[in-house]
């Protein structure tokens, strides 16, 4: 982790609370690694491990002294060796980007003085999971989209990955409308077989297509953990009094309705939405988190990641 | 539909309340950025039809809430008779109103337009029927403004049942009070009560209220039957003498209907043409203060004496006739007779049943003459009390003179004409000629032959038995008709010497005298007798029973042959053979009896008949029975005519020549100017010689043309006619007939002086009329002046209060009137002596009686057909409280008041809007603890431990 006195603005992804979380789960990490053999990932350092897994041919970016040259000089294969670790993670953050998730809403949990959008909470979510397994040494990519990938970061364990991811996610705008179920699917194709995808939207869109997509996740045998993010108005619909509603994705004309007329059926859809994208989350045995942005950042980490650790302890 | 308030419908701009709300929270609608619009979208169009309905529902409702309440606060009425359907109306009207409210809720351009036009057709409907009736009903209301109010009160008898703990009159009194309290400025009113005559309170309408006030305070019920007629005829005299343009005339009555007079149309058409000339027809407000429905009531209808003719010398009978004037059975008690104030006998009476009458009688015998109060009591306590007592005067006779004129004196006695009859009248023969018939002897006869005959022998006879007589001279016979016609009466024994042109052409004051025409005699030996059955007359009755009476075993052998005359003559009884036997007449106010045989042993055997003697009396007192009846029937003003000479004769002053100057002597009324005094004076007081006489009246002449005026005069005789001198003739002189040309029906100014210095006096005034002979100026022709003082005095009415009576001067002799409406009861007039004395036996008060009339217990009210015949006179109200009279008098119109149906209608709808909204955000689960199950709490498993 570098530090220099002058922190670049895309740091800012990492506020202190985030890095509060990341130093207590280091310690609980440590306190288990005590008793354990499984698990966590043991090994502070990065770099290379004494247990060779397999091949796999070089490409362009991969560090050059996990060459091979035992390989090349017989079959003048370019390959690179593969070791454990390597092989085990490879996490890949698709952060939604488009403009239903610029809303932010009063309730949201702050950082600072304003509320967070829910597109600014997911930046922060992702930078924090990236974060976290580059430390760890593992691999982490990004990928922004709204009806279309956006950026692409390949997955690479570098720290200077971190740097990377951050600043992509920083700059990333709130974009057109959410076409999320093409783009899953799209995604879906790219991310190299076996790695864990953390898809961190509010899949505002057709939730058949959704659900379509996140099937396609399953049969190419990705782990899924799906972050849904949505504000907590979007949830209680608490308004009263007539409003105009924009659409963020300006797609929609504009809406002078009073609320309280459709509140109730609002709701009951929004509803049936959720258990729609929770229980298709179920059968695929992906990992549902529903995150509602008015809940602290820092309780969100701690929450799904110490669930993880549990988790992955228990496999 | 009319409305109290109608400036309050300006309230009804609230109804667009709602609306502006509804309009204003969507302009403040505050823009949200959102990004869950799929859903919002997809809620939309799920659900867009539904939310109109429920949002169209609410805020007609609540469009509608507003406007009932404006509605009620203006405050709505149904005029009577409204030709517009209010049931239509509200409606129409209420659809329009939430239409239009609606309209602003829906989102579609064309729904909006559907349903405003929709609206303001429903709306332009309610409104052009609403103003149509204002337009129509209330122009009837609303003559606002300064108005004359005439308040007639109906003080008939009926009005003093109690309704409750008071009274309808004291109702209608006190509601009176109130409507002068409260009626709205630039009202003036009249009082008028109502009873057998009018009486108004004031001449003019008074607008002062305190005045009207202290008016209503001291009246109290008249009696009698309520005179529609007149008192609404007397309330347009009194309006019209108002100066404000509109009038009214609010009529307090319970609505009985005797008394109206709806079958006489001809005076309804003149009280119409009343109206019309009033500055603005009235409106009569008919106020009814309804009787209650069931009548436990017994009355007297009638007290009578059965006999015209009452003397001190037998009983009379008295009779009383009760019935039941209820729908229940009653029982009244007894019946209290009272004499002169005390008691004398009590009848009992038994169960009457609704309808049915009784009669009671009692008998009494009066031992002193003159006028004598019976008074009958009903002792029962009824709801109706004034028809609990009658009064009847009954004028009892010391004597009854009879003068008997013989026209065939010579003879022995029971061949002359009168022997008979005089003898049948008297009980001893030594009382013919003018002898006592002892202190209790009703009939008084004097018989006097035919040629002594004179003036004066007739002057204070009650009967006049002309036994045979052939003729009369013409002057004594025109007196003698004065005189039947004045109360006397005639008995005419038509026998053989009777000369038929002279009893068929005697004419007097009321036509001619003679019931028949006389033709002549008869003569059968067999004879015929009088046949009993024919003895109808009430003086004859009871010899219709031939076991009572033989008078049907009379032989009648000569008689006269007779037909009976056109008018009013009344055959008492026929002979066997259908010629008429006696025959009746009323005269003026006497009564004429007519025989066609002679009462004497050569005409038949009818004297000599046990029944002769009752049959004379019986005659004598009917044909006396006549005279000044002091009872005076229902209804009929208060005055009795004293006199019924055929005119009233002139005013005649006798002064004695002082000097230059006259002292004037006596005043009285002379018949005529044909005075013959010689050497007597002429009246009391005035000495023989030098005295002057000044005669004035109004000569009314019958024929047009010239008339030629004499006098024969002793000493001088001046006559003015016109103001023009027509005679001037003195003592000694050639006649000098005066001409002077006059027109029928037009009257002129006589005045004759006369001037006697000594020696004989007389003055006799001659005319002749144009194609006429020379005759005395009749009695008929003068009409003296009601000018100079009538004399006046006092009575006591029936209430105890004090009346004026006025004795005056009339065409037809004096008449003495009670000034004041004429209630039932019992009157006690006062007259000065000199003029008692001229009006009746005895001393003290003259009892007057004024009839009731029973139809006023009866209480039948106003049928349909009555109200319409009025309604269709002019336009009737019926107002149905103190509330609604106000209101038309303010011009405010009244009716059936709807505010609180509609009030009542704005509760009820807010109840529901309140239940709507209810249900609607119920419906739409607004709840605010709902919200999405994010499964946030799935969040806290497996945290951290």
């Amino acid at each position: 982790m570098s530090s220099s006195p002058r922190l670049p603005d895309c740091m800012r992804l990492l506020p202190e609370e985030t890095m509060g979380v990341m130093r207590r789960l280091e310690w609980l990490a440590r306190r288990r690694m005590q008793g354990t053999l499984t698990g966590k990932h043991t090994s502070p350092d990065k770099g290379v491990s004494v247990e060779f897994a397999e091949h796999r041919p070089y490409a362009p970016g991969d560090d050059p002294r996990t060459l091979d040259w035992r390989v090349i000089a017989r079959s003048d294969r370019h390959v690179v060796r593969q070791y454990i670790e390597e092989t085990n993670l490879r996490a890949t953050l698709a952060v939604d980007v488009s403009g239903s998730m610029a809303y932010t809403g009063n309730e949201a949990a702050r950082l600072g003085d304003s509320p967070l959008s829910k597109l600014a909470y997911a930046k922060h979510l992702a930078a924090a999971l990236a974060y976290l397994y580059i430390k760890q040494g593992d691999a982490a990519g990004l990928v922004t989209f709204d009806k279309q990938p956006l950026d692409f970061v390949r997955a690479a364990s570098r720290p200077s990955q971190v740097r990377r991811i951050l600043e992509v996610l920083d700059a990333a705008k709130p974009g057109a409308d959410t076409d999320a179920a093409a783009v899953l699917h799209d995604v879906a194709e790219r991310i190299p077989k076996r790695g864990v995808v953390f898809l961190i939207s509010d899949l505002f869109d057709d939730p058949d297509k959704i659900v379509e997509a996140l099937h396609h996740f399953d049969f190419r045998q990705h782990e899924l953990v799906v972050f849904h993010v949505m504000a907590e108005e979007e949830l209680g619909f608490p308004f009263s009094g007539y409003q105009q509603f924009r659409d963020l994705e300006k797609i929609v004309p504009t809406l002078r309705i009073d609320p309280q007329a459709v509140r109730a059926a609002y709701l009951e859809r929004v509803s049936r939405f959720v258990r729609g994208i929770e229980a298709a989350c179920g059968n695929l045995r992906a990992d549902y988190v529903p995150v509602n942005t008015k809940t602290p950042l820092r309780q969100t980490l701690l929450r799904y990641l110490g669930r993880r650790m549990h988790a992955k302890r228990a496999r | 539909m009319l409305f109290l308030n109608p400036w309050l419908l300006l309230a009804l701009a609230g109804v667009s309340i709602p609306v502006i709300i509804h309009l204003v929270r969507r302009q403040a609608a505050k823009p949200v950025e959102w990004g869950a619009m799929r859903f919002l979208m997809d809620t939309l169009s799920e659900r867009r039809r539904r939310m109109e309905w429920e949002d169209l529902l609410l805020m007609a409702a609540r469009c509608l809430l507003v406007a009932l309440a404006a509605l009620a606060v203006a405050r709505p009425f149904v005029p009577p008779d409204s030709p517009t359907p209010w049931a239509f109306v509200l409606p129409a009207l209420f659809a329009g109103i939430a239409l239009f409210g609606g309209s602003f809720v829906l989102s579609s351009a064309k729904a909006r337009l559907l349903a405003r036009g929709a609206a303001i057709a429903l709306l332009c409907v309610a409104a052009g029927m609403v103003w149509m009736e204002h337009w129509l009903n209330l122009r009837r209301f609303e003559s606002g403004g300064n108005r004359d109010v005439a308040i007639v009160i109906d003080a008939s008898t009926s009005m003093t049942r109690s309704s409750g703990s008071r009274s309808l009159f004291d109702k209608a009194l006190e509601e009176a009070r109130r409507i002068v309290k409260d009626a709205p400025r630039g009202t003036s009113f009249a009082v008028i009560l109502g009873g057998p005559a009018p009486q108004a309170l004031s001449n003019t309408p008074v607008s002062h209220r305190a005045d009207v006030l202290a008016q209503l305070d001291g009246l109290v019920p008249l009696g009698g039957t309520f005179d529609a007629n007149q008192a609404l005829g007397m309330a347009t005299l009194v309006l019209a003498e108002g100066q404000r343009p509109n009038k009214d005339i609010i009529l307090l009555t319970d609505q009985q209907r005797h008394g109206w007079r709806f079958d006489n149309a001809g005076i309804w058409k003149s009280l119409e043409d009343a109206w019309k000339t009033l500055p603005a027809k009235p409106r009569l407000l008919l106020r009814s203060f309804p009787q209650p429905a069931s009548l436990r009531n017994a009355g007297i209808v009638s007290l009578t004496s059965t006999h015209d003719l009452v003397g001190t010398d037998r009983p009379c009978t008295l009779r009383a006739e009760i019935t039941n004037t209820g729908d229940q059975p009653v029982s009244p008690g007894q019946v209290d007779f009272e004499i002169d104030g005390k008691t004398t006998a009590h009848e009992s009476i038994g169960l009457l049943a609704p309808g049915q009458t009784q009669v009671v009688e009692t008998r009494h015998r009066f031992t002193k003459p003159g006028p004598h109060t019976v008074t009958a009591r009903l002792a029962s306590t009824d709801e109706l009390r004034g028809d609990d007592r009658a009064d009847l005067v009954v004028n009892v006779h010391r004597s009854v003179r009879v003068v008997l004129v013989d026209g065939n004196p010579s003879g022995g006695f029971f061949e002359r004409a009168a022997g008979h009859t005089a003898l049948a009248l008297a009980p001893a023969a030594s009382l013919v000629r003018g002898g006592q018939a002892g202190k209790d002897f009703l009939m008084d006869p004097q018989v006097i032959p035919a040629p002594e005959l004179d003036a004066d022998s007739l002057a204070d006879a009650d009967v006049v038995v002309l036994a045979d007589v052939a003729r009369l001279p013409a002057m004594m016979a025109a007196n003698l008709a004065d005189k039947v016609a004045s109360g006397a009466g005639l008995i005419v024994i038509a026998g053989p010497r009777v000369d038929p042109s002279f009893y068929n052409a005697w004419d007097g004051p009321d036509g001619p005298l003679s019931p028949m025409v006389l033709d002549a005699e008869t003569a059968d030996d067999k004879g015929t007798s009088p046949a009993s059955n024919t003895f109808r007359h009430e003086s004859l009755a009871w010899a219709a029973d031939p076991r009572r009476s033989d008078l049907g075993n009379a032989v009648i052998r000569r008689w006269r042959n007779a037909k009976l005359a056109p008018g009013e003559s009344l055959l008492a009884a026929a002979f066997q053979n259908g010629a008429p036997f006696i025959v009746t007449r009323g005269y003026g106010r006497g009564r004429c009896v007519f025989a066609t045989c002679a009462f004497d042993s050569r005409s038949g055997n009818l004297p000599a008949r046990t029944a002769f003697v009752p049959m004379i009396h019986e005659l004598t007192a009917w044909a006396a029975g006549g005279g000044v009846d002091w009872n005076i029937g229902a209804g009929q003003p208060a005055s009795v005519a004293l006199d019924s000479r055929s005119s009233g004769g002139l005013n005649a002053r006798y002064s004695r020549r002082e000097g230059e100057r006259a002292k004037l002597l006596l005043e009285r009324v002379d018949p005529s100017i044909h005075f013959t005094w010689g050497d007597e004076s002429p009246g009391q007081k005035i000495p023989r010689d030098n005295f002057e006489v000044e005669w004035t009246a109004t000569l009314l002449p019958q024929v047009s043309g010239e008339y030629l005026i004499e006098a024969e005069v002793d000493d001088q005789l001046i006559v003015r006619i016109a103001d023009k001198t027509v005679l001037e003739q003195n003592e000694g002189e050639k006649s000098k007939p005066g001409r002077i040309r006059l027109e029928a029906g037009k009257p002129v100014a006589f005045r004759a002086n006369y001037i006697e210095n000594g020696g004989l006096a007389y003055a006799r005034l001659y005319w002749t009329p144009p194609g006429g002979v020379r005759q005395p100026i009749p009695s008929s022709a003068w009409i003296p002046n009601s000018g100079g003082k009538a004399p006046s005095f006092t009575a006591i009415d029936p209430q105890g209060r004090t009346r004026e009576v006025t004795v005056s001067n009339g065409r037809r002799g004096r008449e003495l009137r009670v000034n004041g409406p004429p209630a039932p009861g019992l009157y006690q007039l006062q007259p000065p002596t000199d003029l008692r004395k001229t009006l009746g036996e005895g001393e003290g008060p003259l009892p007057l009686v004024v009839r009731s009339d029973i139809g006023e217990s009866k209480l039948a009210p106003l049928t349909e057909e009555d109200l319409a015949q009025l309604r269709a006179r002019t336009d009737v109200i019926q107002p149905q409280s103190l509330k609604d009279v106000l209101a038309v008098l303010s011009g405010k119109g009244f009716g059936r008041e709807i505010t609180r149906t509609v009030a009542m209608a704005a509760l009820i709808l807010l109840l529901l809007e309140t239940a709507l909204a209810r249900w609607v955000s119920r419906s739409r689960r607004a709840g605010d603890e709902l919200r999405v199950d994010f499964g946030d709490a799935a969040m806290e498993k497996g945290g951290l431990s």
